[in-house]
């Protein structure tokens, strides 16, 4: 639990530095670099948010190491050198049990945070389908449906994708991973313009943007305590926004350029005309979409940015290796190497009354890393480390060998131990 | 006359009936209409329609033998109030949004995309 609850925490936290990071980075060179690939870059940011724990890669550089572990070294360090040795256990104990349901309560709350946020995002998404489907005209336009086939057909789309008008909506959009769905607005379109409209909504489709969408309430629902994941979904669709428009404007002169762009406007006028009370104002104002006008107009070339994201992927893989969790030694068998079984008794301490809790004997299987016949070294996870906890251990090989070893070993809080069979 | 409720689904699919036909309505026609969609018994629609009737979406007249219904509320009036909900509804959230929008003006005020139009204006010239 703790594992789990240190290791989203740390994710969380280092990817909002690496998201700032990239956000004033952006800011600085969004002009040079192809809009494509600070896109990816978010993309892949929103996927290590989504998936917090990385597979593991040997030792971490850091281990974490929360405050209490730190606190309970202190006293007992300091306690074992003024002699006071009889009442280090019972402090000890009294820590991790407080410990133990803390842990075990911040995991429910965050667990409830991310349900609710799950099915609120889903029963909002239902009602929206369900409110627009109500709605939905077909289009019986002849000259439409034989422009969205052909553009279709350009694209190498051969998927079934409806088709609508909706005059509940203020802009086009698709909707549906399974069943996509093209909706248009009544706003009175040129043919010119709903043909790059068209285009630009099935580049969506064809670059699966749904399923990033869909990735960002995932990261949202399991970072929902971190107040900076609330600022992913604007900047994640502005990217995937300008990416879009960059692709479909790709060589384009700038005639094609300024038929997006009156669309554009005229999707932005329809919008103005709603009155709504409450609006999100927040971080995103009219600037972003001043970038977005510009560079649909803008002609000159862009850099590729490819090497940013080489430089950007092992830093985010690497946020598992440098605060990593140890959970996965003890819980991931090995299946070739043979296994080690090693028993975890407590030192009985010498006020009974206390030892309740102490007093339960552990055996657990632990990965070992280096192997030879007749020694190993074992990591106990860091978490399962009490101070003054000794450790006799047996052997097992898978083969059925048991080698018994009758050595002790006290926790030095290195996580390391070395059993020597005898 | 103001709307104050949306329209259940069985009731707004009669009404969508009602608006695409010039009145007077009768059940019949609705019938028809529906035919494909939905197997609804002839005391359903009647009874729907009844109930269209005492939300005030329709009024209805007895010519001898055949009773006949009219609408009350247009299809703009109707389509307007679900507008204002379904506005008010996504407007303000940009948690859920698993749809691509050309443009996404949720985030937006009105005088920014005044602003933002005048913008526009001054750059076209």
């Amino acid at each position: 639990m703790e594992i789990f609850i240190t290791t989203l925490v740390s994710c969380s936290i280092f990817m909002t530095i690496i998201g700032m990071i990239i956000m004033s980075i952006t800011f600085l060179i969004k002009e040079k670099y192809k809009a494509k690939w600070f896109y990816y870059i978010w993309v892949f940011i929103v996927l290590g948010l989504a998936i917090p724990f990385r597979p593991y890669w040997g030792k971490f550089l850091i281990n974490i190491t929360n405050k209490s572990d730190m606190l309970i070294q202190l006293v007992n360090g300091y306690k074992n050198n003024l002699g006071i040795v009889n009442n280090t256990q019972m402090v000890t104990t009294k820590i991790y049990q407080i410990n133990s349901h803390l842990y075990l309560f911040i995991f429910i709350a965050w667990l409830i945070g991310a349900i609710i946020i799950i099915i609120y995002s889903l029963l909002k998404h239902m009602n929206f389908l369900f409110i627009i489907k109500r709605w939905n005209e077909p289009i019986k336009n002849k000259e439409e449906i034989n422009m969205f086939k052909s553009i279709k057909k350009e694209l190498g789309i051969l998927s079934h994708i409806k088709l609508y008008m909706c005059p509940l909506i203020k802009s086009p959009m698709i909707i549906g991973i399974i069943n996509s769905t093209i909706l248009l607005p009544p706003i009175d379109y040129t043919t010119p313009e709903i043909a790059l409209i068209l285009k630009h909504e099935l580049v969506h489709f064809k670059r699966k943007d749904l399923w990033v969408k869909i990735l960002v309430i995932f990261a949202i629902a399991i970072h929902w305590f971190n107040p900076f994941i609330y600022l992913l979904p604007s900047i994640v669709s502005r990217h995937c926004e300008l990416s879009c428009d960059e692709k479909i404007l790709h060589k384009k002169d700038i005639k094609v350029r300024l038929i997006y762009f009156d669309a554009l406007v005229k999707t932005i006028k329809s919008q103005s005309k709603i009155k709504t009370s409450l609006s999100y104002n927040f971080f995103e104002r009219s600037k972003g979409m001043e970038h977005r006008l510009l560079s649909i107009l803008n002609t000159k070339q862009k850099k590729n940015g490819r090497y940013i994201i080489l430089i950007l992927l092992p830093i985010i893989l690497s946020t598992g290796v440098l605060v990593g969790c140890d959970k996965n030694i003890s819980t991931v068998q090995p299946t070739r190497e043979p296994n080690k079984t090693i028993s975890n008794t407590q030192p009985k301490s010498k006020n009974d009354s206390k030892t309740d809790f102490y007093s339960k004997s552990i055996s657990k299987t632990y990965k070992s890393f280096v192997d030879f016949q007749k020694e190993a070294i074992i990591e106990i996870p860091y978490s399962e480390q009490k101070y003054g906890d000794t450790y006799s251990g047996t052997l097992k090989f898978e083969e059925g060998k048991v080698i018994h070893t009758t050595n002790k070993f006290v926790v030095t809080y290195q996580g390391i131990i070395k059993i020597k069979a005898q | 006359m103001k709307i104050t409720k949306k329209l259940p689904d069985a009731e707004f699919k009669i009404m969508k009936v009602v608006w695409k036909n010039t009145p007077p309505i009768t059940t019949s026609i609705v019938m028809k209409q529906l035919e494909e969609q939905e197997e609804w018994k002839l005391q359903t629609i009647i009874s729907l329609m009844l109930r269209l009737i005492e939300r005030n979406f329709l009024r209805t007249e007895k010519i001898g033998k055949e009773r006949t219904y009219y609408p009350l509320i247009t299809k703009e009036e109707y389509l307007k109030f679900e507008t204002n909900i379904f506005i008010k509804q996504y407007h303000d959230n940009s948690l859920v949004s698993v749809v691509n929008a050309f443009f996404d003006g949720r985030k937006f005020k009105d005088s920014d995309l005044t602003q933002l139009l005048d913008w526009v204006k001054r750059k076209r010239l």
